[in-house]
């Protein structure tokens, strides 16, 4: 089973888009691992009276409103986007999965009523759920931005694994497994978690995606990540009075959140086309 | 037919009781009184806060609350807004409504009809180049976020070019006595922006789900009967293949109606457009805790209702799915 998933990996790198996504995902992480040490300090504030100014050798991508270097501040708000997309996806897809093999698994009433349940939280648009649950809050921790991005997630993953459970709970493999004698757990980790893997990793992939775009914009909106810690949503709301006089402050975050989510978004378009050539 | 109708409707019933009971819930686990907390940086005598207090009912034990906010949903009381104290919030919400229709349903309509043609074009030259640059233009346009979008198109095509308008629904400026196409043309103009900005960057989703729709009918056994009995080709992608398409894109709408109302959040407040999206964006901003709920409600409702209706059309396109 881990055979197929090394395919599908494979088949994905051979798409051309898949691996223009993985290079450029790459790249940005390491960047964005790698450039705040190398960097000025992203909360330094050198000159508040020169403001912002337009892009030059010093600072490759100009200074924001408190001169503040933006290049540096793009790196390390990446670190941290991408840190929060990666555990809240991390989150949202243990979550998902364990529902959805309960459901899968297990059937009857718990089944039914896990399902309606997740019915009617894909009625609730995400983004008013997590407003909800963030707005009460005097100044948001970053554990409880993941936390929310992680548990507001995973509805839409949980169908997915219950629906992969039922494909599979019939098939021979899983049927001779449980004649031998596995045990629930077994028969659900040793063969149904890893035939599930692929439609996981395209959802996952696409997951990360989704939260990024998600994350920024909450920043956007003064709910994301705080201030003074740097974000992509957080710095195009503060370039938004200085979108005229100043347009770097608000292109290179924005070009940021565009070239990760693309790139994010292409890995996970050619995974889907690997797991299933005939739609691609 | 009656039974099924009866069935489904009682099943979407329950789904909306649900997600009611959700937000109650999502409620009472966020930490804190509610008013305390929103009303903590405002000028509120004790007085009124017991009366706050009451008028939300949570002095009352949980059980009776849950009652008094299922009651409410079901009366469609709302409850009050903070903010607009003792304005109903059902009442602000309906003073933003047609703003938004308006903007949503251009921005549904271009989409599924402009999205889901390129979809069809690119499922009929799948493979081409034109098939895989839209795709990764879909993809590129899907990974903008709307609010930046919004606000360099703002700054470049109103302000510097001055182009089109930047914000507002029409121009304050214009002439009282102006006739009914100038002020269409006015509006028309507004929209423009906004229209596009949403509507770029919710496109991928119709787009690329009529293209995979298309493909597996391309598939089906009576296209292909189709083509073999020497049909003009127009003929069976059309009146064939295409048919087949409507049912998967129909369930689309219901999936897809969130996204465009959280997108319009942004694009609403970006462009000061004066509908729901900026509704919820002044109530954050202003901790009104009661409109953001009662917009979440309402956007529930309409998202169940979308469900409901999606299946009905899928019933009278596809008899199959309804057993008789």
């Amino acid at each position: 089973m881990i055979g197929s998933l090394a395919e599908l990996l494979h088949r994905a790198w051979r798409n051309p888009s898949g691996r223009w996504g993985v290079i450029a995902l790459l790249g940005l992480s390491l960047a964005a691992l790698l450039a705040p040490p190398l960097l000025q300090d992203p909360a330094a504030m050198r000159d508040v009276v020169a403001g912002a100014t337009p892009p030059s050798l010093a600072h490759p991508f100009g200074t924001d409103q408190l001169n503040r270097d933006i290049l540096a501040r793009v790196a390390s708000g990446g670190r941290i986007s991408l840190t929060v997309a990666a555990l809240a996806v991390l989150l949202s897809l243990s979550v998902g999965s364990l529902v959805g093999l309960v459901a899968g698994y297990l059937g009857g009433w718990l089944d039914a009523v896990l399902m309606r349940t997740v019915d009617a939280a894909l009625a609730i648009p995400r983004l008013f759920v997590i407003l909800l649950l963030l707005v009460v809050w005097e100044r948001i921790p970053l554990v409880a931005l993941i936390v929310v991005l992680g548990t507001t997630g995973w509805f839409a993953t949980s169908r997915l694994v219950r629906g992969e459970v039922l494909r599979l709970r019939n098939e021979a493999f899983v049927l001779a497994a449980e004649g031998l004698g596995a045990t629930p757990r077994r028969t659900i980790v040793r063969h149904l978690l890893p035939n599930a893997a692929g439609p996981l990793l395209v959802a996952a992939t696409l997951g990360v995606g989704d939260v990024i775009l998600l994350e920024a914009g909450l920043s956007f909106l003064g709910l994301g990540i705080q201030p003074p810690t740097p974000s992509w949503g957080g710095m195009v709301l503060d370039a938004r009075p200085l979108i005229v006089s100043a347009p770097w402050t608000a292109i290179f975050p924005g070009a940021a959140i565009v070239l990760t989510v693309l790139s994010v978004n292409l890995i996970g378009d050619a995974l889907q086309a690997a797991l299933d050539p005939r739609s691609a | 037919m009656s039974r099924w109708l009866l069935r489904r409707s009682l099943q979407a019933v329950v789904t909306f009781a649900i997600a009611m009971l959700l937000l109650f819930v999502l409620l009472r686990v966020t930490p804190g009184d509610p008013l305390s907390r929103l009303t903590g940086e405002r000028a509120v005598s004790e007085r009124e806060l017991a009366q706050l207090r009451t008028r939300f009912g949570l002095n009352q034990p949980l059980g009776a609350q849950l009652r008094a906010f299922l009651g409410g949903v079901t009366r469609g009381d709302l409850g009050v807004s903070i903010e607009h104290y003792p304005e109903p919030v059902t009442r602000l919400i309906a003073a933003r409504l047609p703003a938004t229709l308006l903007l949503g349903g251009t921005v549904l309509l271009l989409n599924f009809t402009l999205g889901a043609w390129l979809g069809v074009r690119q499922a009929v030259r799948r493979g081409s180049r034109f098939d895989r640059w839209l795709t990764r233009l879909a993809l590129a346009a899907y990974a903008t976020p709307s609010f930046w979008l919004g606000l360099v198109l703002v700054a470049f095509v109103s302000i510097r070019w001055h182009l089109l308008p930047a914000a507002q629904l029409n121009d304050p400026l214009l002439s009282p006595d102006a006739g009914p196409v100038a002020r269409a043309i006015d509006m028309l103009r507004h929209l423009v922006l906004p229209v596009v900005t949403l509507s770029l960057t919710s496109i991928a989703l119709p787009m690329r789900h009529q293209r995979a729709a298309m493909l597996a009918s391309f598939r089906l056994d009576f296209v292909t009967a189709a083509r073999a009995r020497g049909l003009p080709e127009r003929r069976v992608r059309w009146r064939h293949a295409w048919r087949t398409t409507l049912v998967p894109m129909l369930t689309l709408l219901g999936l897809w109606l969130p996204i465009l109302v959280s997108g319009s959040v942004f694009v609403e407040s970006v462009f000061n457009w004066p509908g729901l999206g900026s509704l919820a964006a002044e109530a954050i901003a202003a901790r009104d805790y009661p409109v953001l709920l009662g917009t979440a409600m309402l956007v529930s409702f309409v998202v169940v209702l979308a469900g409901l209706l999606a299946d009905l059309g899928y019933a009278l396109l596809d008899p199959r799915v309804r057993p008789a």
